[in-house]
């Protein structure tokens, strides 16, 4: 149990530090394509084991159904914002209006907040667990 | 508190130099980016792959 909690706690900076790294090209512009994919990807990689650590912990009686709920809902609300950021880069990786290609990467740069702003929410709550 | 922060980070950076040849491609990306070493464009068609590749990661999360 404790172990698992250790394991939830964990996931929490790791979340953060996806969005640290993440935060630093969310822009980038056209010649900083990959920079601009890789930051997306681990952005990614933050919440892709939120599903399968929360109903671990539901399983062992870590958290309740409210929480798990709670953290189902922040989840597929973050996964929208970031599926959604990906369809955005995608539009302005395929454009060549460079003013459309800077006015999709700026909706790109607020989708990609918005989906962070849900994750550090998601990190909040498995934080707040106690040992 | 912010002598530790330092001191955290310096371990911090200090182990992924170390590991730094040992690394996924992802990963290096990712320290060259830091470092503000210029990263190779990729084409158009790859990098629409791996976002795609990137969003499929993330499923639906439905209700039981």
């Amino acid at each position: 149990m404790r172990k698992i909690v250790k394991r939830a706690k964990f996931l929490a900076p790791m979340i953060l530090v996806a969005f640290l790294l993440a935060s630093f090209s969310g822009c980038a512009g056209t010649p900083w394509k990959k920079a601009t994919v890789v930051t997306y990807e681990i952005a990614g990689i933050g919440i892709a084991h939120v599903k399968e650590t929360a109903e671990h912990l539901r399983s062992v009686g870590a958290i309740d159904d409210a929480q798990l709920a709670k953290i189902r809902t922040l989840y597929n609300e973050a996964r929208d914002a970031y599926i959604t950021a990906g369809n955005t880069l995608k539009a302005a990786i395929e454009t060549e209006d460079a003013l459309k290609r800077d006015a999709l990467l700026e909706k790109y740069g607020k989708l990609l907040e918005q989906f962070r702003a849900l994750a550090y929410e998601i990190a909040d709550l498995l934080n707040k667990l106690k040992t | 508190m912010a002598g530790t922060t330092f001191i955290l980070i310096v371990e911090l950076l200090t182990m992924v130099a170390k590991l730094a040849p040992k690394l996924a491609d992802g990963v290096r990306d990712l320290l060259d980016i830091l470092k503000g070493v210029n990263v190779v464009d990729i084409t158009k068609e790859e990098a629409i792959k791996r976002i795609e590749d990137a969003q499929a990661a993330l499923p639906e999360w439905k209700e039981i």
